[in-house]
């Protein structure tokens, strides 16, 4: 057992980093695009709701075997890391796109009315009155979104990501002996159990009446 | 984009695999069929035990769901199906995948069946009561059937989630809609089967992505 045990934390932290970089582009992106469908022009609107409609509706797995088995016969090819990714980013940004909409419509019309016949033009009406109250009632399912996929991480070790899931279970079949998945269940646990706690916090901090 | 039709849009090719995607896509709707309803009563014990009066039970039902939520499932799937026989306990690959499942969405359902029961205000659980209704009466007439309709949406959307997830039992080689794909690729070494599973998914579950989308709308409200 302790001979993996550098593996699994070397799994451990591409885990961490895979799933930082997936949260910061996903969500940058979704909050992009919920923006542009801000502006209310159809064209853009109808590229976004299927661009969001599509990447709710297909598995995080199929996106990633696309890009990582599919693509490469248009000789596009990206390594398993970029093609995770890349599948979990956009996934993720079409979650977060619908959620900041929502929230943006949320916010009544009178809202929009009131700060644009005080004056502010449109980007600051966007910035000093609507999203300040949008994004707060999207911060609960956003953030229950985001965890369930970081934990997608897991899937990179289909097309050999070297995470701890990956590093598990090629310790696993080297040896035929599981106690490298144990290991790798315990670096989730480590991993993962502050996170959905946090994700438990956040929701009774702020939590909306229905 | 010739290229592009050849590798991705081959006619021929999907001729070929139809048969064996239409096979996969069963596959995919029976354990839809099997692990669905096991996560849905699972989900709804787990959400009734986290009522009990019992301390240590609340307290255990709570580690269940953090513990399990803490598992992306395709790790406790990998779990199920790879350590489990060292146990001695071997499973088919149907029945540890529908495990797998038991466990992972058992907790999710749990989740929002519980916040469906707290959602009904404690007034309706003390008429109940004192209409002489036991309290598994309560709970059976008066309790969950306002709690599924508060939370209806929820669990639309949990159940796409747990569709979608079906295709991680790929990797462990049950031979579902994505294997199947994933098969023929490998035979034909053109990538066609893999876009027509997507295209599969995607036409089986874009009405439930556009009835969320409605319902999502509804749900969030400036205070």
């Amino acid at each position: 057992m302790q001979q993996y045990l550098p593996k699994i934390v070397e799994g451990f932290f591409l885990t961490v980093q895979l799933a930082l970089v997936v949260v910061v582009t996903g969500i940058a992106c979704g909050f992009a695009l919920a923006l542009v469908r801000a502006l209310r022009s159809r064209v853009l609107n109808f590229f976004i709701v299927v661009f969001a409609d599509a990447l709710r509706a297909l598995p995080p797995l199929v996106l990633i075997i696309l890009f990582y088995f599919a693509l490469p016969s248009l000789g596009v090819r990206m390594s398993g890391f970029v093609a995770t990714w890349l599948a979990l980013s956009l996934v993720l940004a079409a979650y977060a796109e619908e959620i900041f909409w929502a929230g943006i419509v949320a916010v009544p019309k009178g809202q929009w009315e009131a700060a644009r016949s005080i004056g502010l033009d449109f980007v600051q009406c966007l910035r000093y009155v609507v999203l300040p109250q949008a994004v707060r009632i999207t911060i609960p399912p956003l953030t229950n979104r985001t965890i369930a996929i970081t934990k997608g991480t897991a899937l990179g070790a289909v097309v050999a990501v070297g995470e701890i899931l990956y590093q598990a279970q090629s310790a696993y079949s080297f040896s035929y002996n599981p106690s490298p998945l144990v290991l790798g269940a315990v670096a989730y646990l480590i991993l993962f159990l502050p996170v959905v706690w946090f994700g438990r916090w956040v929701e009774t901090r702020f939590a909306w009446k229905r | 984009m010739d290229k592009l039709l050849l590798n991705f849009f081959n006619w021929d090719i999907l001729a070929q695999a139809w048969p064996y995607l239409l096979k996969g896509l069963g596959m995919t709707v029976l354990l839809c069929l099997v692990v669905i309803p096991l996560g849905v009563c699972g989900g709804l014990a787990v959400a009734l035990a986290s009522r009990t009066r019992r301390r240590w039970m609340r307290w255990a039902v709570i580690f269940y769901v953090d513990l399990f939520r803490a598992f992306p499932p395709l790790v406790l799937l990998m779990f199920v199906a790879f350590g489990l026989p060292f146990l001695g306990v071997d499973l088919p690959a149907f029945v540890s995948v529908a495990l797998a499942f038991l466990l992972n969405t058992s907790c999710y359902y749990g989740e929002i069946f519980r916040a469906g029961i707290e959602s009904v205000p404690q007034g309706q659980f003390e008429a109940a009561r004192s209409l002489g209704l036991s309290r598994l009466q309560v709970m059976r007439y008066v309790v969950v059937p306002q709690a599924v309709k508060n939370v209806l949406p929820d669990l639309i959307s949990n159940t796409l989630e747990v569709v979608k997830l079906t295709s991680i039992a790929s990797v462990v080689a049950l031979p579902e809609l994505l294997y199947a794909a994933r098969q023929a690729q490998a035979v034909t070494y053109n990538a066609t089967p893999v876009i027509a599973a997507g295209i599969i998914y995607l036409v089986c579950l874009w009405p439930l992505v556009r009835l969320l989308s409605r319902f999502e709308h509804k749900q969030l409200a400036v205070r």
